[in-house]
């Protein structure tokens, strides 16, 4: 690792004069999972096909190990990428289908048909040589999809949402199959989704992506535990954003009034000013409940609703914000139009959409 | 609602009865051995026989084939490429770029054929299978470009894109994704217009040379001097070789629709 294969610097791209990216930078490294998280039409699929070849940049470079190759039409890149709707080959049987970089290549057939027989074994799809792309499942044709990239040994797989046409079952299995073989491989994998439980799941890194921009670049820890704008602490945590005010210092900590209370949140920068507002996120999970009212703020209960194993409450505090909380298990002690409290331990609380960094 | 399905089929049977009835008749008719179209002698084949051996006919036939078969690969080219070339680029233009290469099929023959006619002699080329060619070619191209434009229309863009990023150049591309993929589309709209150029009169008469006749217009004139059974004969021949396209063009459909 350590190793620098592809970079974006400063990317830009419009479309008929409407931007969609509005100037990323990013370094990817050597055998690194990267997924470009992000809401629909928010420029991930674009970043991806500028990386392919297949777009353009008005802008900027795209760099691959350190040479230029913004111009390079996308059959001159070692890049290789797995399409949304997979895009197998009508017309080819499966073998053809997974052997067509190779041909190109005047590879020689005996080479050719033991590459596809590799590849078909590491999708586990051994004597499916003969089938044609309408004869299989969705599942089927993704790896099929999958096995044609990985054919060419691409120095990069980009992988444009495969797994949005499969249920859900399906998804998670091949989850696991994609991070197993991009382990196996060692090849770097750019991965796109508007899935922020796949991502954290897969990736290395994460990079949250919102109109045309890189929100945040990290880890799945850092971008689910350390948000840095409210739009990450939504999109990927589910967090209720709260204004506040801050109050004054502590080490580690600051208080801030809050929702018509006081609170502390965690914070490791340098001094914040007192009376200097601020922005908080709060994960819906880490919001406790008391429901005897002894201290916190206060709040109504709005709402109930229960999925997923968790109990969902929407808050209505004084003031007419709004507060979501959630808890494991069913709750029958909190009743709708219920007079609560609520409150957060500091280390909870995270500041977003600050200048500097913590 | 019992006696209205009765009504109505009656009224299909007659109708249908008299459309095909003239049809019928003439396939009838080109197996009498009479000489007089009224009167009814017993079966023969001698009118077949006849007509296998009027040079002029015979001359006309192979004419029109000839011209056919190539306008209709001169169309299938041009408009398969025009089609392609179509769905690449992105202009604001497009819209009436479309529109122009669709007008053949929309303006009069008989306009087509007069101006066809003043800019070949414009040009001064001589008129015969030359001119004849062209013009053919002029009308078939928007069939072939219709067929092979809805084809593409419904084709899948990432498919040229995944072989593009697959290590094939634009041109490998077309020759290995988008040209199969299209081929049925091409191969109909290319039926379609055989059987446009194969029974063209308007068009042909402004540009035909004066020794050279396609059939139609050698049917045409024959039809001025007296029908004779021959020309029962050659109709039928040429309703079998109409149905057998048709057939054929039905199946492709089929194939293209099963693909």
């Amino acid at each position: 690792m350590g190793e620098i294969l592809l970079e974006l610097k400063n990317v830009k791209k419009a479309f008929d004069g409407v931007g969609v990216l509005e100037g990323v930078s990013l370094s990817i490294e050597k055998g690194e999972f990267i997924t470009f998280l992000g809401p629909s039409g928010c420029g991930k699929t674009t970043t991806l096909r500028i990386i392919a070849g297949l777009e353009q940049p008005q802008e900027g470079q795209v760099l691959l190990e350190g040479k230029d190759v913004t111009a390079l039409p996308p059959h001159q890149r070692d890049v290789n990428t797995v399409f949304q709707n997979y895009a197998l080959f009508p017309h080819m049987n499966v073998a053809d289908n997974i052997g067509y970089g190779l041909r190109l290549k005047k590879t020689p057939k005996d080479e050719i048909r033991k590459k596809v027989k590799e590849m078909l074994e590491l999708v586990q799809l051994s004597g499916y040589e003969k089938r044609k792309p309408q004869e299989l499942s969705g599942g089927q044709k993704q790896r099929v999809a999958i096995a044609r990239a990985l054919a060419n040994n691409p120095k990069i797989l980009l992988l444009d949402e495969p797994l949005g046409a499969l249920d859900l079952q399906l998804r998670r299995a091949m989850q696991l199959e994609l991070k197993r073989l991009q382990k196996k491989l060692g090849i770097t994998f750019i991965y796109i989704t508007h899935d922020q439980e796949e991502a954290i799941n897969m990736s290395d890194r994460i990079v949250v992506m919102n109109e045309g921009l890189f929100e945040q670049i990290g880890t799945p820890d850092e971008v689910y535990n350390f948000p840095k704008s409210s739009f990450v602490a939504t999109f990927v945590g589910n967090a209720n954003i709260i204004p506040g005010v801050v109050e004054r210092m502590q080490p580690g900590q600051a208080l801030v009034s809050v929702c018509g209370g006081k609170a502390l949140v965690r914070w490791n920068g340098k001094d914040l000013q007192p009376g200097e507002p601020v922005t908080l996120a709060v994960r819906s999970e880490n919001i406790e409940i008391d429901e005897n009212c002894g201290c916190g703020l206060e709040a109504l209960v709005e709402e109930k609703s229960f999925s997923g194993g968790m109990l969902r409450m929407t808050l209505r505090l004084p003031d007419g914000q709004q507060i979501i909380a959630s808890r494991y298990g069913i709750d029958a002690n909190v009743a709708v139009g219920q007079k609560i409290c609520f409150r957060w331990s500091a280390s909870n609380a995270v500041l977003v959409d600050r200048k500097e960094t913590p | 609602m019992k006696k209205n399905g009765w009504l109505s089929k009656c009224y299909l049977g007659i109708l249908l009865f008299l459309m095909y009835l003239p049809i019928a008749f003439v396939i009838l008719y080109s197996f009498n051995d009479s000489k007089l179209a009224v009167s009814w002698r017993g079966y023969s084949l001698r009118w077949y026989a006849a007509l296998f051996q009027n040079e002029g006919m015979l001359e006309a036939l192979k004419n029109s084939l000839i011209l056919g078969i190539a306008s209709c690969f001169l169309a299938a080219l041009i408009g398969t490429l025009g089609a392609v070339g179509l769905s690449k680029v992105h202009l604001r233009s497009k819209g009436i770029l479309e529109y122009v290469a669709l007008l053949p099929l929309m303006i009069p023959e008989i306009i087509l054929g007069m101006v066809l006619l003043a800019f070949f002699s414009l040009l001064q080329l001589p008129m015969g299978m030359l001119t004849l060619l062209i013009a053919h070619t002029v009308f078939c191209v928007p069939y072939i470009l219709m067929e092979v434009k809805a084809r593409l229309a419904g084709m899948d863009k990432s498919l040229e894109e995944a072989a593009l990023d697959l290590g094939a150049t634009p041109v490998r591309t077309f020759f290995d994704i988008t040209l199969p993929l299209i081929m049925p589309a091409v191969a109909s709209g290319a039926l379609l217009a055989f059987a446009m150029s194969m029974d063209d009169v308007v068009i042909s008469v402004f540009v035909n040379g004066p020794r050279t006749n396609t059939l139609p217009i050698k049917v045409y004139t024959q039809l001025k001097t007296g029908v004779t059974p021959e020309i029962n004969a050659l109709c039928t021949l040429m309703l079998a070789i109409t149905l057998l396209v048709l057939l054929i063009y039905t199946l492709v459909k089929k194939i293209l629709k099963k693909a």
